[in-house]
């Protein structure tokens, strides 16, 4: 290979590469850091393991009448937590949709664990607390636990309101807990 | 046969590097880096301030900071740029002994360059520092590699890029950068007047490289030097001067652990000055008689005389102008490379030299043999010559996840004191491992208020509640312990 083409190549690389990092810079989702962005001071109805991070749901709990809730965004809310073993779990959830016909697949590490809906419209006051419960056991290293939506604003609906975000379905309750076993039992 | 030994050697210390990459505990440096971390951004945290505090060299941390994002959280992750640098450094130096030097002191220079055991610590280390070197000789192989090609428009100008990515990587290389340009003037100057040439537009295209790397550095580290100066974090290195100071301390560390007086140092540190004038006397000597031998290899030594004058002249210079350190240890490796140069390239020109030939080989043979025992004697897989507090980091920290880690569902905080050197690499395996339950790393002063505290086993007397502390670890390799308290946190 020539010196002229050698350069031509080395520029065309370099231009791709730069292009690969602003493609990257621009469109990545971060992840958010349960412990330091969710506020769920006093709402026992929102406990997740204190190393997850979060994308695809709001930081901070809100009330609809007295009931908490989190807004998730679509088109999927990503959970991600660590376990040094295997470990048992409860995954408990309550969700209300702003929208009628919609639906909620869960997956786990990859794997579909339920489909919920046709949901029709609810407000998180007509369906608060624990409505769900599944049994997970987890992998040693990372877990994903994600909520994919078939619907979200902006996206097939219009809430017809003046908000960017992207509402897909309001968790009244989210829950990662250990199965505790009884003694003896 | 000198390539195949050549290749053979070169794939050995690789090995050597990788598998240290896996069984090495992150240190105190590395984990102070790569916790900072935002990723997956992989820009916003590269702030004038950020880069200012100096544990941060740009195309390292960038490099980290991706590959971590690309790759996710592992130890190996942050060290996968610092075993490219070291694949590139071995690959140079490979290159560089084929082809400037034959028979047995091809394999014998790479041994030279490749087995300092002090330097092969950060081949394996997510510090810049192999990074560095990669380049550094990249851009002395560029610089020599051009004198052999006279036709080029731009000399070894583009050589430029290599030093200057060298700064990047690692800012302690800033010196052979600056030094790099001035070995390029002089050279232009004085193959100018040699070949009586005149100064024409090529001259100007040769500009281009030198103004767009300086540039480029200037406006990188520009700020964060001033911030740096104003907060006063220039403090690192010696005051002792270049010989006694940065090349002793150069000697120590690459003696790794064979113990020697600071007086028997400071000796043979003259001594390599000593050399080095030596080298100098005997090229003017030949020069002055005509006997220019192998022009290359003449040329070269001269090269690597040039650099090495000029970077020493530099560090003294900006010791009087601003009082700056003179750079210690891991900071001088450049020096080391250009010792080794020195006497490699000029054993070799002096090969062809009746009054040189056996004087040099037995000098380059013997220190080659030094070279390779003290290798062996050093080689280890678990802990670095800087950072041996840290060789049993990952093995406590793990260990307390393994006993702890439910916490994390059922929120009961954790608490653990350290000695103040290993408060960096315990904070990065907190982070990595996921410990979000640890809620505060204390002092050893604090160990009151933990549940488990690493220090050294020496300290064990000092502990008043003995009859509550379990030894549960021990580290071999330092001597610190892991204990834990049962009384608390219950």
């Amino acid at each position: 290979m020539n010196l002229k083409r050698r350069k031509m190549l080395f520029l065309a690389a370099g231009f791709m590469l730069v292009g690969v990092l602003i493609y990257h810079e621009s469109t990545f989702r971060d992840w958010k850091q349960y412990k330091l962005n969710f506020d769920n001071a006093g709402f026992t109805q929102f406990l997740l393991p204190l190393d997850s991070r979060f994308r695809g749901m709001s930081g901070g709990v809100d009330l609809s009448a007295g009931v908490p809730f989190c807004w998730a965004f679509g088109p999927d809310t990503q959970l991600r937590f660590k376990t040094f073993k295997p470990m048992e779990l409860q995954l408990r959830y309550g969700l209300a949709s702003p929208f009628g016909g919609q639906t909620v697949d869960l997956f786990f590490n990859g794997k579909q664990i339920a489909h919920h809906g046709p949901l029709s419209r609810s407000s998180p006051e007509d369906s608060p607390g624990v409505q769900y419960e599944q049994h997970i056991r987890s992998r040693a290293g990372v877990n994903v636990i994600v909520f994919k939506y078939a619907k979200w604003n902006h996206g097939e609906v219009e809430l017809g309101i003046d908000d960017p975000r992207l509402f897909a379905i309001a968790f009244t309750s989210l829950q990662l807990l250990p199965k505790l076993h009884a003694v003896g039992g | 046969m000198s390539d195949f030994s050549v290749l053979l050697l070169m794939g050995g210390v690789f090995a050597y590097a990788a598998v240290r990459v896996f069984t090495l505990s992150m240190t105190c440096d590395e984990g102070w880096s790569a916790q900072d971390m935002p990723y997956p951004s992989l820009f916003a945290f590269l702030t004038p301030q950020y880069i200012a505090a100096l544990n941060t060299h740009l195309l390292n941390t960038f490099l980290i900071n991706s590959s971590v994002t690309i790759f996710g959280q592992h130890d190996w992750a942050v060290r996968l740029p610092a075993l490219l640098g070291t694949g590139m450094y071995l690959t140079t130096a490979g290159a560089l002994s084929l082809r400037f030097t034959s028979s047995w002191r091809s394999p014998a220079l790479f041994v030279l360059l490749a087995c300092n055991p002090y330097i092969a610590d950060f081949y394996s280390l997510a510090r810049g520092y192999s990074l560095g070197l990669g380049f550094f000789l990249l851009g002395v192989r560029g610089l020599l590699v051009s004198l052999e090609d006279t036709s080029s428009r731009t000399g070894g100008w583009w050589s430029l890029a290599a030093f200057a990515l060298a700064a990047l990587s690692n800012l302690s290389f800033l010196y052979p950068y600056l030094a790099a340009i001035a070995v390029l003037i002089i050279y232009e100057i004085v193959s100018a007047r040699h070949l009586r040439k005149e100064i024409s537009s090529q001259y100007w295209s040769r500009l281009v490289p030198c103004v767009l790397t300086l540039g480029l550095l200037a406006v990188l580290y520009g700020e964060p030097m001033i911030i740096a100066m104003r907060n006063g974090e220039h403090w690192w290195g010696s005051l002792d001067g270049l010989i006694d100071g940065s090349v002793a301390s150069l000697l120590r560390v690459t003696l790794y652990k064979i113990n020697t007086s600071e007086q028997v140092l400071i000796t043979v540190a003259r001594w390599l000055f000593g050399m080095m004038a030596l080298i100098a006397v005997c090229m003017i000597y030949c020069f002055w008689r005509g006997k220019h031998g192998h022009k290359i290899i003449f040329q070269a030594v001269w090269i690597i005389l040039a650099f090495f004058s000029i970077i020493s002249l530099g560090v003294l210079l900006e010791h009087r102008l601003i009082g700056t350190p003179f750079l210690i240890e891991r900071g001088t490796f450049f020096f080391y490379v250009l010792f080794v140069l020195g006497l490699g390239f000029f054993t070799e020109y002096a090969h062809g030299e009746r009054f040189f030939q056996k004087t040099t080989q037995i000098v380059f043979g013997c220190v080659c043999v030094c070279t390779v025992i003290n290798f062996v004697v050093a080689a280890n897989f678990k802990y670095t010559a800087t950072w041996g507090n840290d060789a049993c980091a990952r093995d406590f920290m793990e260990r307390i996840h393994a006993e702890n880690y439910p916490r994390n569902f059922t929120r009961e905080p954790l608490v653990l004191s350290v000695e103040y050197q290993s408060g960096h690499a315990t904070q990065y395996y907190a982070n990595f491992l996921s410990m979000d339950y640890l809620t505060n790393i204390v002092s050893f002063k604090e160990r009151n208020k933990a549940n488990y505290a690493i220090f050294s086993v020496f300290r064990l007397p000092e502990i008043d509640d003995s009859a509550s502390a379990r030894i549960v670890m021990e580290c071999p390799v330092n001597g610190l312990v892991l204990v834990q308290y049962s009384h608390r946190g219950e």
